[in-house]
């Protein structure tokens, strides 16, 4: 309310019958006291016969405008970056899921599903680009993709096989290291089977061992059945018509074949999204046909599966990153310096760090002492050779001293002239246990021959044979009967058949009738029987004759054990990284002929030879 | 949310506020399909309310902050329509004038807790209307209520396979990423 304040004096004037009081106020209305007011004001004076003189004084009605400070709250909205992201979401969509087993669904919708863990996709160190990274880092854990009705699996993966795929899925340069038994091949077929359905492959390469391929044929069926696979085979004219297919999807080749069809490769000209080399230690050697060829094929990203990256020395894992990424590490390197930068690129986990409730495995070292006859000969025969091998001066190579050493190793097994062993006494009392029990048991030897021997010695216990004489096209058919007839109880294996890629967990003993060059192919061979699905323990029994060259093999294999370890798990590095030349030749007591010559890796000897 | 609606799939929308130590605000929208994969993704820049925002907007200025600046300056960039916007930020609820898809706001079993409902920047008290559905509490806009039937039988096809409340650790996540990119260009 607008308060006025009017002062004035009273002056006598002449009486008139009407005044009236005027003023402005400082918005310019008018305003006026009417008659009556001012009859009412002056009444006193009027009854007097006065008039009042009264005047008015007007005060300034207009006071100074307040400062005022306008504080602006609206703010401008804030920068954003966005990002958009491959909508595609499948060519496959439509196709059938593989059956359902189990899942880890709820099957309650807005129900968390209970998990144990969460495994996300990491973007790789390597990746720079921002959209790139996000890309990886958005996507949903692998536990709710794999829970999902879109993408069905026939089993629960483990939470180290969810790792694994995590691993895959963004790389485009790496190696899957598990050992054997940990699923590597479902979790290549997992991580191919989910980049196809997101669009991000559509042509995808497997290459393989020749007896391998019907395995990932099968993995793939139960894995990733709705994916259509095609596997490299038949005449030339075929397979090269195959070559310039862009579909199906996945192919799979072995690696004889792929050598074989070189040319075809570099005319087609054919761009594979994805090439995966399983069992990749095929082509550590750099110089090796295969090695060129798997190098030379045109693709966007390389994986590498091999449970033995390290399988004789550092320049292994050199080759097998010729494929991955040419030049990334050479032989000049340290083992520490190799260790630290291979580390993003390669997963490796054993079964003791990720399955905890896989039964043990259990072995048993036979050291064994060399019967009469054996012994006799074994004398004899390196007595003989040591002094040869003295006698050729400069001219002694590598394969000199192998040659030796596999002589030794045989007379290890069988006296060549009597036949006697000490190991097979050994193993038929072994045997008898494990008939009896009613488990089954694998016997791994070096040697073809060693093998024949062993199933006519054995023949009580009706043996079945897999190695290098069996046929490719047969060899599935016996680990069928193997698992499934019980009158077969023993298997006899050779390494370099028999280690890679089966599934015989339904073993519980493995016997190794003669050692290996490397502990790796010994593991692998192991791990036939020790792997996931395995119902109890397994037992190795690793056959060993005291005082001969087995022994300092063993010696051997534990260096190149401390070796394999410490490039994978990046701990203490062991000064020496590995078994030299002149640590072969050492095995004699020999020097090394010529100052800088034959210093390279060394050879594994030819396998399977007969005696 | 200028682009047209040519999705043939539901889209899910994810917001959250993610607040640093030194008083900035990071936002981030994450959009997803029914597997619950990205398609997009957007993020702001830090945004700090100003010493006089603090003092006039009182208890209103985190709705102000996250509903009004950041919700909105997200949501105006996406390219997809979302049939809902999901966040786990009671404050954020006060963009709901601002737009069409319903915002819900997701609190799972574990991490409930008491839901102050944030004022609009008008003073006037937004009342929310909460349910229980599964392992989540989810509330809206009173003004929705209308819409609650419809929020139940999205829960129920995206909750077969997205943990309504997992996409907003991935969002977190990339809003990190995407700050190191920043900080390191």
């Amino acid at each position: 309310m607008e308060k006025l304040k009017i002062q004035g004096r009273i002056e006598e004037k002449t009486p008139s019958p009407v005044s009236v009081i005027q003023w402005h106020d400082r918005g310019g209305a008018d305003h006026a006291l009417s008659p009556a007011a001012t009859l009412f004001a002056t009444g006193w004076q009027a009854a007097l016969g006065r008039l009042g003189n009264v005047q008015l004084e007007t005060s300034d009605w207009h006071a100074p405008a307040p400062r005022v400070v306008s504080i602006p709250l609206a703010a401008r909205p804030p920068r954003c970056r966005g990002f958009r992201f491959s909508r595609d979401v499948t060519l496959l969509g439509q196709a059938a899921d593989p059956p359902v087993v189990s899942s880890s669904s709820s099957g309650q919708p807005g129900v968390r599903p209970s998990r144990r863990t969460v495994t996300r996709i990491r973007p790789p160190g390597d990746l720079v680009k921002l959209q790139d990274r996000l890309y990886y880092m958005l996507q949903p854990p692998l536990e709710t993709l794999f829970s999902s009705s879109t993408l069905r699996f026939p089993f629960e993966p483990f939470p180290y096989q969810f790792e694994g795929v995590a691993f895959l899925y963004p790389c485009y340069s790496g190696i899957l290291a598990d050992e054997m038994g940990l699923g590597k091949t479902m979790q290549a077929i997992t991580t191919i089977r989910m980049l196809l359905r997101c669009g991000e492959l559509s042509r995808v390469l497997i290459v393989c061992p020749k007896p391998l391929v019907t395995n990932w044929v099968r993995e793939f069926g139960i894995w990733a059945g709705e994916i259509p696979l095609a596997v490299i085979e038949g005449n030339q004219t075929r397979r090269s018509w195959q070559w310039q297919q862009s579909l199906p999807p996945v192919q799979v080749a072995n690696y004889e074949l792929l050598v074989r069809d070189r040319e075809i490769l570099e005319s087609a000209g054919t761009h594979f999204d994805l090439v995966v080399l399983d069992e990749a230690q095929r082509i550590k050697n750099y110089s090796s046909t295969t090695s060129e060829v798997a190098r030379g094929i045109s693709r966007s990203r390389s994986w590498a599966l091999t449970g033995t990256p390290i399988e004789n020395s550092l320049d292994d894992l050199v080759g097998i990153f010729e494929f991955l990424s040419p030049g990334y590490i050479h032989s000049d390197m340290t083992a520490r310096q190799m260790a630290t930068r291979v580390s993003d690129y390669i997963l490796r986990r054993t079964k003791d760090m990720v399955l905890a409730d896989l039964p043990p495995r259990l072995y048993r070292d036979a050291e064994l002492t060399l019967s009469e006859e054996q012994l006799y000969s074994y004398r004899v025969a390196e007595k003989e050779g040591v002094v040869r091998l003295e006698g050729m001066g400069e001219e002694i190579t590598i394969h000199h001293i192998f040659q030796l050493v596999l002589r030794l190793k045989q007379i290890c097994n069988f006296d060549p002239t009597s036949g006697a062993s000490a190991k097979l006494d050994r193993l038929e009392a072994d045997l008898e246990e494990v008939a009896a029990s009613g488990k089954k048991a694998i016997i791994f030897s070096q040697w073809v021959g060693t093998l024949e021997r062993l199933r006519e010695k054995l023949d009580r216990f009706d043996p079945l044979e897999y190695h290098g004489k069996v046929p490719s096209k047969k060899r599935d058919g016996v680990i069928e009967q193997f698992r499934q007839d019980p009158r077969h109880q023993v298997m006899l294996m050779s390494y370099g058949a028999g280690s890679v890629g089966l599934n015989l967990q339904f073993c519980e003993y493995v016997f190794l009738f003669d050692r290996w060059w490397n502990p790796a192919v010994e593991d692998q061979a192991i791990n036939r029987a020790h792997r996931i699905g395995v119902a109890g323990p397994v037992t190795v029994t690793r056959m060993l004759c005291l005082g001969t060259i087995e022994e300092r093999i063993q010696q051997v294999l534990i260096e190149k054990r401390q070796l394999f370890d410490a490039i994978l798990s990046r701990t203490s590095v062991p000064e020496s990284s590995g078994l030299s030349q002149q640590d072969i030749f050492g095995l004699f007591d020999l020097k090394l002929p010529s100052p800088g010559g034959k210093t390279g890796p060394i050879l594994v000897p030819a396998s399977e030879t007969n005696p | 949310m200028t682009g047209q609606n040519l999705q043939s799939t539901p889209v899910l929308a994810f917001l959250t506020v993610s607040e640093g130590e030194d008083g900035n605000c990071f936002g981030g929208l994450l959009a997803v399909n029914l597997s619950g994969r990205p398609l997009e993704f957007h993020c702001t820049a830090p945004v700090r309310a100003n010493r006089a925002q603090q003092i006039l907007f009182g208890r209103t200025l985190q709705a102000f902050v996250y509903g009004e600046q950041i919700s909105q300056a997200l949501l105006a960039g996406m390219e997809l329509v979302p049939v809902v916007i999901c966040t786990d930020k009671a404050p954020v609820l006060a963009v709901q004038v601002h737009v069409d898809p319903t915002v819900v706001l997701v609190q799972c079993e574990e991490k409930a807790e008491e839901i102050t409902l944030a004022k609009d920047t008008a003073g006037e008290v937004t009342a929310g209307m909460s349910w229980q559905t599964g392992s989540f509490r989810l509330t809206i806009d009173h003004r929705r209520e209308q819409h609650r039937a419809e929020i139940e039988q999205l829960v129920e096809l995206f909750g077969e396979t997205v943990d309504l409340d997992e996409p907003f650790e991935r969002i977190r996540e990339a809003i990190q990423e995407a700050q190191r990119s920043a900080r390191a260009a």
